[in-house]
This record gives structure tokens, C-alpha cells and sequence, in this order.
């Protein structure tokens, strides 16, 4: 059992015995997922400079916030390994402390992220109606961290698909992928308890999302120098 | 020629209030279907606007360094400048990643 770890999976009061290397492939997907934050944080504050949108200086926060939390799930699956691995006493902080310290910030900076990207895509002049969406969402984020990430998520989906019909192309698409892949990756993590293979999936599923985006901003990017 | 969209929005049958952005690459695509210089009458119509906006748009990318105001044969004309340029292009990318996103400028 030396390369096993016992871990609290990310936002679930689950506890789930995760192979050691698991968290190498882990802790790639979540430094993918923060480096392609960060580039389309940066690539909208950019465009906020030129534009004065308000909408890319939220869209920039938004993904900062999203690349600070992703930055500390690298930190805490790369001191996890290296925990398991070889330190285990030298490391002197205990696992368990650091690991609950690095995922509360990632649920607070998360939730907190799609929670300005859900007002973000809140659609203007619809009256009151859609207000009432914030009644389910604060049910969710009594129970669980995935549940309220899902239900936050739908709604950007649904507006990414919204737009990706108005539009049908590929730039809208890569960002209506990387939202669904998003939320597909906190589905995988609620089924984690069935089986651990959704443990990988979902990491896999995460960072394909991010890849998606960085697609997106490489293809926006390569604009005038065709 | 989606690109060329940027001018005037149309969505069921009413007409979107262009923001700022919009006019400014109105009035840079004017210069630039014309070789990189316009008269203002030229503009004016190019663009869209009345005279008194067309006016303190000028002025506004005058001071921005996009455009310069040249004398040619007597009459007042203006040219984009690279900085110009380089506005227009980001302005692509900014409707790019706009559109990708859904958000309304």
C-alpha cells in the first residue's frame, strides 16, 4: 500500500484510496487548466485596455481567479506525490492539513469564479425572472462544491450554446466545448465513488476543456499575421 | 466577410447604438478601403455619422495617433496612420473573441 494515498476528493466529503502517480497526471491537468486560464485572463485584460468593455474586464477576473485556483490544486497534487512518494515525515506540515487548506481555497476561488462568469453571461434587460435562477443555486451551494459548480456551469453552457447557434463557428464552439468539459469534469467527480477510472476522466475531461479554450485564443491570436 | 459585420448590428429588424469602438473602426475602415487616406465628406458618408460627431470622432483619433490630418492640393484630408493599423487589427480580435464568448461590447 506504499503507493496508495488516502485523500478527501476535491469539494466531497468523500474519502477515495488514489494511486500515488495519479496525482503526477492530476497535477498536469490542473497546471494546464491554470496556464490557459492565466493567457486568456491576460488576453482579455488586453482587449479590455483597447475595447474599455466592462465585459473582458470581468471575463479577465473571472479567469484569473479560475488560474489562482487551479494554480493551488498543482501545489497541493505535486505535495501530495511527493508526500506519498519519498518525504512523508521530512515535509513537516501534515498531508491532511495542507491538502484541506489547498482544496477550501479552490472551492472558495472556483465557485467564486464562475459565480462572476455566471453574472457575466446573466442576460441584460430580461426583467425578474431570471433572478429567480439565484434561488437554486443557493440550495447547491449548501450541499455540495460540484453540485453548485454543475448548476453555475449549466447556465454558461447554455448560454455558450446559445451563442454557437446564432453564430455556428468554430471559435464559438472551442468556448461552448471548454465550458462543457468543465462541467462534464465535476459530473466525473461526483461518480468518482463507482469507480476510480472517473478519477482520470475527469482530470482528462478538464484539461481538454482548457485546450479547447487555448485553441480558441490561438486562433483569435493568429488574426492579421495570416 | 463576417469581419465586415463590425459596422452595424442588426437583429430583428432594429439597429443596434454603436459604441465607440464600432465608430472608430467605421471610420479607420473608411480610410483604409481608400488607399489609407479620405476626405471628410468621404468619411461622413463612409461612416455613417452627422457632422458634428464625425467632428469630434476625428479628433479623438487624431489624439489617439491613429489617424493624421494632411493638407493635399488645398483640401483637408486624413490619413491612418500604423498605429493606426494596428487599432484595426486589434479590433478584429477583439469582435473575434467577443463573438467566441457571446459577450456584447
Amino acid at each position: 500500500m506504499a503507493d496508495i494515498g488516502l485523500i478527501t476528493i476535491a469539494g466531497s466529503p468523500l474519502e477515495v484510496l488514489i494511486p500515488v502517480w495519479f496525482y503526477i497526471f492530476s497535477g498536469l491537468a490542473y497546471f494546464a487548466s491554470a496556464a490557459v486560464s492565466l493567457a486568456v485572463s491576460y488576453y482579455s485584460f488586453r482587449l479590455y485596455r483597447t475595447s474599455k468593455s466592462k465585459k473582458f474586464a470581468m471575463l479577465s477576473v473571472v479567469f484569473a481567479v479560475l488560474g489562482v485556483a487551479y494554480l493551488a490544486l498543482t501545489l497541493s497534487s505535486v505535495y501530495t506525490y511527493y508526500y506519498q512518494s519519498y518525504f512523508r515525515e521530512e515535509l513537516g506540515i501534515s498531508l491532511n492539513v495542507f491538502n484541506r487548506q489547498a482544496f477550501n481555497f479552490y472551492y472558495v476561488t472556483s465557485l467564486l469564479s464562475y459565480v462572476l462568469l455566471f453574472v457575466t453571461y446573466f442576460p441584460k434587460n430580461t426583467g425578474k425572472r431570471f433572478h429567480l435562477l439565484y434561488v437554486p443555486l443557493w440550495f447547491s451551494s449548501l450541499t455540495d462544491f460540484h453540485i453548485a459548480s454543475l448548476f453555475l456551469l449549466a447556465f454558461v453552457v447554455a448560454r455558450a450554446a446559445h451563442n454557437f447557434y446564432k453564430f455556428k463557428s468554430t471559435n464559438t464552439f472551442l468556448v461552448l466545448a471548454a465550458f462543457a468539459l468543465m462541467a462534464v469534469f465535476h459530473v466525473a467527480i461526483l461518480l468518482l465513488p463507482f469507480d476510480l477510472t472517473y478519477y482520470l476522466l475527469s482530470h482528462a475531461l478538464l484539461a481538454a476543456g482548457f485546450v479547447s479554450l487555448l485553441i480558441m485564443l490561438i486562433r483569435v491570436n493568429r488574426i492579421g499575421r495570416r | 466577410m463576417a469581419e465586415d459585420n463590425f459596422t452595424v448590428k442588426y437583429e430583428k429588424g432594429k439597429v443596434e447604438r454603436r459604441t465607440k469602438l464600432t465608430i472608430f473602426v467605421d471610420i479607420l475602415r473608411v480610410l483604409q478601403r481608400n488607399n489609407g487616406t479620405a476626405k471628410p465628406t468621404h468619411i461622413l458618408y463612409g461612416a455613417n455619422l452627422s457632422h458634428k460627431r464625425m467632428k469630434q470622432y476625428l479628433q479623438e483619433l487624431q489624439s489617439n495617433g491613429f489617424i493624421e490630418q494632411k493638407n493635399e492640393r488645398g483640401k483637408t484630408v486624413y490619413r491612418i496612420t500604423d498605429k493606426g493599423q494596428k487599432f484595426l487589427m486589434e479590433a478584429k480580435k477583439i469582435k473575434q473573441f467577443s463573438e467566441a464568448f457571446g459577450i456584447e461590447l
